[in-house]
């Protein structure tokens, strides 16, 4: 976090709006991509697996179908799988600037994992291709691969469902506490189960009705690939519910809001028309709306993500607003000293000092009897002699008197706190204020 | 009466309904934990807007300013309405959540506020603000940054875990009966 906390300014309620958008849209292709990976490689290496103990032709060629569909090219992987990462790091680092999740040096360790599992899923891809393979060198890359894999995307997830709980941030000392709790493991099912399921709605949808790719030429394989491709997404379908409702129930009190219901409802929503479109493919035999059944699935992601970003601002709307007022801050005392810049050109008019005292001081001061603030003859006779002070205490009023509630800043142009510090002092007698010229006079700031 | 239905369409005709049902559950169920977040733990409507944001945030007030028994009892005390009269007399008389104010000192009667924090098993569970306070626990640990809140929320779970967390954190003891008496 120190890197983030050195180099950034507070963001802005403007600036955390667009971190907010970036990372919705960071989701929408991020979430469902890995998730392909993931369940791609998974069953990739799973059908490599029942090949080397039994070969078996359609095996053999459902493991380099899987993954020529996930990943058509190097390019690829890197747009879609590499990039995303350090968007979700920088994102999270500036959210989080200036608080401590126990969990944010996981992210960029999970990151990194997940960056380098490419290198040996690539290398697995490129093995697939090989004639006479070496099916140990096959299953160790593709297993090492999906290993890496799963590990940093699980560091992934639990580092970012971690920042949903900042009850627990100054207790998780060690890694297995910051890894191991019920809403990790249930956003990581509902990651991983869903990227399963489109998986299944890729092979449907990248093989069947997309018109980019060469169509199959063995009817008995392109049989099976849709029976598989269809079976797997449905049974994988009818579990995400169940997944989503742990993952919500074991969501932290402070992550939650009514909005996650609503959308969670649509999720359903969604993952039942998927559903019912699935079925349809394994009972009409062929593959109908395979582009509505993906685009529906990459609603599901892009609803997810939404929830999730949901939960990262609810459960940081104190350090969001503690970030904003830093910035607010900062923009008033930029303010303060422009207007001290100007100040030479500031006259003081007795006149407005009156007016000023009579519409804004009135409201809690009287000269001679105590209202909400002290009677002010017997606060100013202590700025006699001392006009830059009083404007300056006026300008940013601190705690004087426990007696009293704390005065606001006024919130008006220093020429009228000028002016009425002049027209005040004036009044109680002090003959040494400037009047009826230019100030001349530094406000100390 | 001949019945001559396949059986893969008998399979279509319970799965459908099956289906629907199945996905229609979870509907509910997201429907009725809405309905309870709503209804029990999102931020309730106060009888006027007060602002902690204004009075917290801006004029600097200190939480023992209005909530004058926090340090003395165990109850953190909600202040009277002449206690808001004593500034709100001259102070911002104009706006409308004002006049209200005004009305319910001038008719004598007392704001009903509605609670915020409620300890989830209250009923077996002793807090004193009191200890809390004198041990200069900020009441921002369990009320949150009140400063930034226009309208007052939970922003703490007040579960058990919170509690003991804390508790550790501190060196405060932990043994049951600290809390359960």
């Amino acid at each position: 976090m120190g890197l983030f906390d050195t180099h950034i300014i507070p963001p802005s309620a403007g600036h955390l709006v667009l971190l907010r958008l970036l990372l919705v849209m960071t989701y929408a292709f991020f979430l469902p991509y890995l998730g392909m990976v993931v369940g791609a490689t998974f069953l990739s290496v799973t059908f490599n697996a029942r090949d080397r103990d039994i070969p078996n032709h359609t095996f053999a060629r459902m493991a380099k179908d899987l993954m020529d569909m996930v990943i058509p090219n190097r390019w690829a992987a890197l747009i879609l799988g590499v990039i995303p990462l350090l968007l979700l790091w920088m994102i999270y680092g500036e959210w989080l600037a200036k608080s401590s999740p126990s969990s944010f040096y996981l992210l960029p360790i999970g990151a990194v994992i997940v960056a380098v599992s490419f290198g040996p899923i690539l290398s697995y891809r490129a093995t697939l291709y090989r004639d006479g393979r070496n099916s140990l060198v096959n299953f160790g890359l593709g297993g090492a691969g999906l290993a890496t894999l799963m590990l940093g995307s699980y560091l992934l997830v639990g580092a970012i469902t971690r920042f949903n709980d900042p009850e627990r941030w100054p207790l998780d000392h060690t890694v297995l506490r910051q890894l191991l709790s019920f809403n990790i493991i249930w956003r990581y099912a509902v990651f991983f189960i869903g990227g399963v399921a489109f998986t299944g709605v890729g092979l449907l949808f990248f093989y069947f009705t997309w018109s980019g790719k060469k169509p199959l030429d063995d009817e008995k394989y392109a049989t099976f690939m849709r029976n598989f491709g269809a079976g797997l997404a449905l049974g994988t379908t009818a579990l995400l519910p169940v997944m989503l409702f742990f993952w919500v129930v074991t969501t932290p009190f402070v992550a939650i809001s009514g909005t996650i219901f609503g959308v969670a409802i649509v999720i359903v929503v969604v993952l039942f028309v998927a559903f019912m479109l699935l079925y349809h493919t394994i009972t009409g035999q062929r593959v109908r709306h395979g582009s509505l059944v993906f685009i529906l699935f990459l609603m599901f992601f892009l609803l997810t993500g939404f929830n999730d970003q949901l939960t990262l601002v609810n459960a940081t709307q104190e350090h969001s607003a503690a970030l904003v007022a830093e910035a607010e801050e900062i923009k008033a005392q930029e303010e303060i000293e422009r207007e001290a810049d100007r100040a030479s050109a500031i006259v003081v008019d007795m006149g407005r000092g009156k007016e000023v005292f009579e519409t804004v001081c009135m409201t809690c001061h009287r000269l001679d009897e105590r209202l909400v603030g002290p009677p002010l003859n017997t606060v100013l006779p202590k700025y006699h002699g001392r006009y830059d002070d009083l404007v300056a205490f006026v300008q940013k009023p601190s705690k004087k008197n426990p007696d009293y509630p704390p005065m606001p800043a006024p919130g008006i142009p220093l020429g009228d706190i000028k002016s009425v510090a002049a027209y005040l002092l004036d009044l109680t007698g002090d003959s040494s204020v400037p009047a009826g010229e230019e100030s001349g006079h530094d406000s100390g700031h | 009466m001949k019945f001559d239905i396949h059986p893969s369409r008998l399979r279509d005709m319970a799965a459908i309904p099956a289906a629907i049902g199945f996905f229609v559950l979870f509907v509910l169920i997201f429907m009725a934990l809405g309905y309870d977040w709503y209804r029990n733990k999102v931020a309730p409507d106060q009888p006027i807007a007060f602002s902690h944001k204004i009075h917290v945030g801006r004029v600097g007030l200190e939480c023992q300013f209005c909530h004058e028994t926090v340090s003395r009892s165990t109850f953190a005390g909600i202040p009277p309405v002449q206690k808001c009269m004593s500034c709100h007399q001259n102070v911002a008389t104009d706006r409308p959540e004002i006049q209200k104010l005004t009305g319910y000192w001038q008719r004598e009667e007392p704001m009903e506020w509605n609670r915020v924090h409620r300890l989830r098993i209250r009923k077996h569970v002793f807090f004193s603000h009191k200890a809390h306070i004198r041990k200069g626990i900020d009441c921002s640990a369990c009320h949150g940054e009140v400063k930034y809140m226009d309208k007052i929320r939970r922003v703490r779970s007040l579960e058990m875990g919170f509690c003991v967390g804390c508790h550790r954190q501190n060196g405060a003891p932990t043994d049951c009966l600290t809390c359960h008496q």
